[in-house]
């Protein structure tokens, strides 16, 4: 699984776990990672690299967070006819299943219950290229 | 008594299931802290205690409150041992800025309430998630009679403390100095 030419988009509120997970996809050989702290500093990002013309591959992001959380975030893209393709990974300490189908009916393409390890990220990664939500 | 054993429908008394939420307050502490900083914290104690915890001053905590209940979690540390761990994470030296301690306790305190709060979702308990409180150096007092599982681990450090109450109505918290 070659990811070298991905570009992903990482929104959380704890540098901590943004730390981890740029770490661990690194270690699956994305080489362009850009950070977030929330969602509204995340759309930001989205409007720059649209202008720009150079795309996310995939966006993961947390749900609890200040300002816009990844709910909030989540349908905001999905409204927007230049981001709404862009797969997005939902990362969150939520475990309750009516709010995981709840994101997963508003867009999330995924759902990864913190913590989790690398080796869900590369299977979740992989899902997305097998189904061709990603190349 | 495993994690898998349910407690009585509808009652959530730290008391009477102390078993079964220390065992996957247990599971969550370490599985969190393996997540983070890639280490395991052994558990050396696990109590009731009578009394609202007066806990030292580095702390985060999670107040998820439900329709008919309050779950408050409290992860406190000595601060030599939350510096060690922000040191670890951020590979920054002395003095360590409080907003990596801040991180630090932010972020353990919302992945192990996490795990706790999937647990009670399976018990019958629905409360809502929500963004933790950190405290640096602010001496507190959690005014409230209710009885709390008080466990504690070991780092290799000092031993940090993790306290779970279940109530029906929220307590006060009282900032001593």
């Amino acid at each position: 699984m070659d990811l070298s030419h991905f570009k992903i988009l990482v929104v959380d509120d704890h540098a901590i776990t943004r730390n981890l997970l740029r770490k661990s996809l690194s270690n699956l050989g994305v080489l362009t990672i850009v950070e977030a702290s929330n969602g509204k500093e995340a759309l930001q990002r989205l409007e720059k690299e649209a202008v720009n013309q150079s795309p996310f591959s995939i966006i993961f992001s947390d749900w609890q967070m200040p300002e816009m959380n990844g709910y909030e975030f989540l349908l905001a893209i999905r409204q927007r006819a230049s981001y709404r393709d862009i797969p997005f990974i939902m990362v969150s300490a939520e475990r309750d299943p009516a709010e995981i189908i709840k994101a997963i009916r508003s867009g999330a393409n995924e759902f990864i219950v913190k913590p989790f390890s690398e080796e869900v990220l590369r299977q979740k990664i992989g899902y997305l290229i097998k189904t061709k939500q990603v190349a | 008594m495993d994690s898998n054993q349910m407690s009585p429908r509808g009652d959530f008394s730290v008391k009477r299931n102390s078993d079964l939420y220390s065992a996957f307050v247990k599971k969550g502490v370490e599985e969190s802290f393996q997540f983070l900083f890639q280490k395991r914290p052994d558990l050396l104690e696990c109590e009731i205690s009578e009394v609202g915890p007066d806990f030292p001053s580095f702390f985060g905590l999670m107040k998820m409150s439900g329709d008919q209940h309050e779950v408050i979690s409290i992860i406190a540390f000595p601060k030599e041992t939350l510096v060690g761990l922000a040191k670890g994470s951020f590979d920054v030296g002395d003095p360590v800025e409080s907003k990596y301690l801040r991180e630090c306790l932010g972020e353990l305190s919302n992945i192990i309430s996490g795990a706790i709060r999937g647990q009670l979702l399976a018990e019958g308990l629905k409360i809502p998630l929500c963004l933790p409180e950190t405290s640096l150096g602010q001496q507190c007092l959690l005014d409230s009679t209710d009885l709390f599982l008080k466990l504690k681990f070991n780092l290799g450090t000092e031993p940090f403390h993790f306290y779970l109450t279940i109530r029906s109505t929220p307590p006060a918290i009282r900032k001593i100095s």
